[in-house]
């Protein structure tokens, strides 16, 4: 390699370098004014109230909760932002604004009140809130439900009711009408099954699977948490029959990728012509409707052959549980009385009544008068979805919601216990006893902080 | 040697080189196309499971693009995206060029430890690191700016560019840095003026790489800026384009496609640039 | 041609005479103060940022830390805890299984890639470049493709392999915890490949011709050559490539988080997603920091070894 000299180096790449730096040194300069410029602005005189949600299945419903807030902030003179992000992360999000103790004012929380519990010593009390909200709205679906430790620490927002979505003319076709129970479903999957149409229900780690396979462990009689909200009760008789009965589900009715699914995968397998009916909200028929999916083969939209009914009974019980999205006020936030004037502003009825026709009834608020917004009745397909919203309880039923019980389900306890027992990995004793010791564990963990 | 005729030797190449070196580019490229072909696909032909994935069949739609540049910050996002890797991707490279000259070249009490504990950062992963920096974060009065992650990102591109410089460093003979220095500069003239120059397909291997890495970053990204505006492109795409149990699938493949692409103009220009400063920096 | 240590730099200017050996030492003497200065900068940014963070990392794992809630000091419980749970046991062995396969179809491809790339003459520059791409596509977006190439109602592989008649149901993927693993590792592969291949051509460039010569005339075939001439001296750059790899692939969280979530049943759950479920799903971050810091220990060693190893390393003329 030739080795040149400091005498060598040529004069102008010296000066070139000069140049170079003093670019660089002014480049940096401008950059340092644009990033400066892209920073949100300090709160001088103005108040400014933040509002951290999640990106809804139907994006006009953030549309008309922006307009909402836009509106309450012009009519108080407030600056306010609203920031959407992705369900997936917020629980990063919470995390870390928790963590610094900063961040937004107003703060989606869930999927799930356990949220309340975990943030307990975060979340500002709600008590006056929720009871100014409740006379007009016909009062809470189900009060009880929705305390943490006695108080209200977040107000219940919305949920999405889960019904059976079913191809009607797949049903005809199989010479099947107006299913109900279970057995119903396990019947018709079978024969769904084999004419390629196989039943979808998600036993894998993710959300529907919870929701579901606790509907079906209620519907038997079983439950994972007592009503004292620390016994656990999944070691059972009526658990070892929602085991067996998912896996005969399993290995009779459906096809064996519902193990992996996630939670837009039964929304696929239905809008694709695949599966006869999946356990799900509306959006798998909005979504088919909006893109306007055909039935594989044919021009007829699938959408006019998709309907909803109630979500099944078993032998002792109906029941179904679903995501509880709830909107809270952190308290280390500057504008708490602020915060609780929006909340009192979204939740009266009209507005209400607005927010839930932008989401097409997707969102359904947990206040009864809501229940019989017209927009249930507007398209056919939707009659059950009231229905749906009254068998409803918390995943923690018949106990409280407690961070344990939440925790219970973030891990995925319940679709893991019944996808080892469906796959045959493990007996019905050992995938209970599995179950059992792991929530044990985290109700242990739970109990020595109190 | 080879009694063989003579287009069967012109052509052997072809089979043994080019051939088996296809796979490859086949294994590397197809997902990128598939992106790229998604990406103009209609929604009814995406989601119609009888309809062949490998091509457009129905009509190529710009629907997704459009949706990408009106309803969505998109182009917001880009220019996020584009500043914050700038920054930090300078930043990292002169503290690691700063920091590279006396790991190579100088002997001081301390070389050997700090060394080593550069290596040390890459052990402890971003999705632990992100809480307790969240607070610092919060503290130094920089969230929800940009700043934020201008100032965080060089935290995983220091030790890179400075290992990267470290050995390319070496490669350059230390006898022209003396006569320099023989001569009367200082140490940091001569970095400036004499290694440097040398240096400079190491330098913009450890740029390109702390602007890929940059780029790509999610995690800090999400945690750290939350105004719509100001996010950077892969936590905007995500935000706006999975919504509950719906995935905007053209959307998302559009938002890849553009996203890709800076980064894949800047390696088509400095590729050569990146080859080499590999072959030093790589091979002390 | 000489092997040297980079030691053998200075002696040979010191023994280049009196006027070196005192430029060297005159060199030497000021060097110190220099030196910090130009650390300084990095070092702090490091401190703060890094340092600080990881120690209190290591106090989550030490603690019974939940988010917002400092908890107290319960020493190496949550470690122990670990040990006995058989999700995380699942997790180590999906962990090593992972890397230890990754690692192993990168290396043996990246090898033979290079070995090519070496030897291409035409198209040069537009098949390094196309064999670079997916290192440098934005992981979040290209992990996204593959979960869209794997899923197994729309699967592209599926479509092909059905249209070829060589099954007759879709393959499931990401359902079935082996496929699920083998799809993860394919798609870490797929990324990390072209760094290996990129690097390694690097260092086979690195090689003087003359030792092939050498070998060639001594009357050594291909095979003997590359196992005899090729392989020890490219050891030190895929000693460093491999520590970088297995640092990274180790920590991989991406891939699995968009592909799998972990699952089916736990089986594909890595540190990095494990921890990141236990820790900020559940909110328990002192179990969360215990399961990433899990490995630190060992890799340290890994680390010092390597450093070691390449520290040492020969260079040539």
């Amino acid at each position: 390699m030739a080795r040149p000299s400091a005498a060598s180096i040529p004069e102008s790449s010296r000066v070139s370098r000069r140049q170079f730096l003093g670019a660089a040194a002014g480049g940096a300069a401008g950059l340092g004014g644009i990033l400066a410029a892209g920073r949100a602005p300090a709160v001088a005189q103005t108040k400014e109230l933040t509002f951290l949600t999640i990106a809804s299945f139907v994006p006009e419903t953030d549309k008309e909760l922006k307009r909402q807030l836009d509106e309450w902030g012009a009519k108080n003179k407030v600056k306010v932002r609203l920031d959407i992000i992705a369900h997936l992360q917020l629980v990063t999000k919470k995390a870390a604004e928790v963590q610094a103790r900063s961040g937004h004012d107003l703060t989606a929380l869930g999927a799930g009140l356990g949220d309340a519990d975990l943030y307990f010593d975060h979340l500002v009390d709600l008590n006056d809130v929720a009871a100014d909200v409740a006379p007009k709205n016909g009062g809470w679906l189900n009060e009880n439900d929705y305390l943490i430790r006695g108080k209200w620490k977040l107000l219940p927002w919305w949920m999405p009711p889960f019904p059976m979505a079913v191809r009607t003319d797949l049903l005809e076709q199989i010479g099947e009408k107006n299913p109900d129970t279970w057995e119903d479903w396990l019947r018709i999957g079978k024969k769904g099954k084999a004419i390629g149409h196989p039943l979808g229900i998600a036993i894998g780690q993710t959300g529907d699977a919870n929701t579901t396979l606790l509907s079906i462990l209620w519907s038997y009689g079983g439950s994972y948490v007592g009503k004292d909200g620390s016994t656990i009760t999944i070691n059972s008789k009526q658990t070892r029959q929602a085991l067996d009965f998912v896996k005969r589900l399993y290995t009779e009715a459906m096809d064996p990728e519902v193990v992996a699914w996630d939670d837009a995968s039964n929304n696929r397998c239905l809008n694709a012509g695949k599966c006869i009916a999946i356990h799900n909200p509306i959006s798998a028929y909005e979504s088919a409707k909006k893109d306007k999916v055909t039935i594989p083969g044919k021009t007829r939209e699938i959408a006019e052959v998709i309907d909803h009914v109630n979500t099944p009974k078993g032998p002792v019980d109906r029941r179904t549980t679903t995501g509880y999205w709830c909107v809270g006020i952190w308290n280390f936030s500057k504008n708490v009385e602020l915060a609780k004037d929006f909340l009192r502003y979204h939740f009266q009825p009209e507005n209400q009544a607005r927010w839930v026709e932008a989401g097409h009834g997707f969102n359904l608020p947990f206040l009864a008068n809501l229940t019989k917004h017209p927009v249930y009745k507007s398209d056919r397909q939707y009659r059950f979805i009231p229905e749906v919203a009254k068998v409803t309880v918390p995943p923690s039923w018949p106990g409280p919601t407690t961070a344990a019980s939440q925790q219970v389900l973030d891990l995925y306890i319940i679709p893991n216990m019944f996808a080892q027992h469906a796959t045959g990995k493990m007996t019905a004793d050992q995938a209970v006893a599995w179950a059992e010791k792991e929530m044990q564990e985290i109700y242990a963990g739970r109990r020595r902080k109190t | 040697m080879n009694s063989a005729p003579r287009w069967l030797r012109r052509s052997r190449p072809v089979f043994t080189l080019y051939l088996p070196t296809l796979p490859f580019v086949l294994f590397a490229l197809f997902p990128l196309y598939f992106m790229f072909v998604t990406s103009f696909k209609t929604n009814a032909e995406l989601y119609d499971v009888n309809s062949v994935p490998f091509w457009i069949g129905r009509g190529v739609t710009f629907g997704h693009y459009e949706l990408l540049s009106k309803d969505t910050f998109f182009w917001s996002w880009f220019v996020n995206s584009l500043l914050v890797s700038v920054a930090a991707s300078a930043i990292s490279v002169v503290l690691g060029v700063l920091a590279a000259y006396p790991l190579a070249r100088l002997k001081f009490p301390g070389a050997e430890s700090f060394g080593v504990a550069i290596f040390i950062t890459y052990l402890v992963p971003p999705s632990l690191l992100f809480l307790p920096l969240s607070t610092v974060v919060n503290r130094l009065g920089l969230s929800d700016s940009l700043w934020a992650l201008v100032v965080t990102y060089p935290t995983f591109l220091v030790p890179f560019c400075t290992w990267l410089l470290m050995g390319y460093f070496r490669t350059v003979p230390k006898e022209i840095e003396e006569c320099a220095m023989l001569d009367g500069c200082n140490r940091l003239q001569t970095l400036i003026r004499i290694l440097l120059p040398v240096a400079v397909p190491g330098v913009i291997c450890a740029a390109l790489f702390a602007f890929t890495l940059s780029w790509n970053e999610f995690l800090y990204a999400l945690v750290f800026v939350s105004p719509a505006e100001l996010k950077t492109l892969t936590v905007g795409v995500f935000s706006e384009l999975i919504r509950g149990d719906i995935y905007y699938w053209g959307g998302l493949m559009a938002g890849a496609c553009i996203g890709s692409f800076p980064i894949v103009i800047a390696y088509v220009f400095f590729l050569d640039y990146y080859v080499s400063g590999l072959t030093a920096g790589a091979v002390k | 041609m000489q092997l040297k240590t980079l030691n053998g730099d200075v002696a040979k200017v010191a023994a280049g005479g009196d006027r070196h050996a005192r430029a060297l030492s005159d060199i030497l003497v000021g060097d110190t103060p220099v030196a910090y200065t130009f650390i300084a900068p990095a070092f702090f940014l490091l401190l703060f940022l890094v340092a600080y963070p990881f120690a209190l990392s290591v106090w989550f794992s030490l603690s019974d830390a939940r988010v917002g809630d400092a908890g107290g000091f319960i020493g190496l419980d949550n470690f122990a805890r670990l040990l006995t749970s058989s999700t995380f046991l699942q997790t180590l062995q999906n962990s090593i299984v992972f890397t230890a396969l990754a690692l192993g179809l990168k290396t043996v491809f990246g090898m033979a890639l290079a070995l090519l790339l070496f030897r291409i003459t035409r198209f040069k520059r537009l098949v390094r470049g196309a064999v670079l791409l997916p290192f440098i596509v934005p992981t979040a977006l290209s992990t996204l493709v593959w979960w869209w190439m794997f899923e197994p109602l729309y699967s592209v592989v599926n479509w092909t392999l059905k249209a070829l008649h060589v099954v007759k149901h879709d393959i499931p993927w990401l359902p079935d915890p082996y496929l699920a693993m083998f799809s993860v590792i394919l798609v870490n592969t797929w990324r990390g490949l072209p760094f290996f291949a990129i690097t390694l051509l690097a260092g086979l460039v690195a090689i003087p011709r003359e030792l092939y010569e050498a070998a060639e005339s001594d009357g050594a075939g291909p095979v003997a050559r590359f196992w005899h001439v090729t392989i020890p001296l490219v050891k030190p750059v895929l000693a460093v490539v491999i520590l970088f790899s297995t640092i990274f692939t180790l920590a991989d969280f991406n891939i699995v988080y968009v592909l799998t979530k972990g699952g089916p049943m736990n089986m594909t759950h890595l540190f990095a997603t494990y921890s990141f479920a236990l820790g900020l799903q559940s909110g328990q971050i002192g179990q969360g920091a215990a399961v990433s810091l899990f490995l630190f220990p060992i890799l340290l060693f890994v680390v010092f070894v390597q450093l070691r190893v390449v520290r040492k390393s020969t260079t040539y003329e």
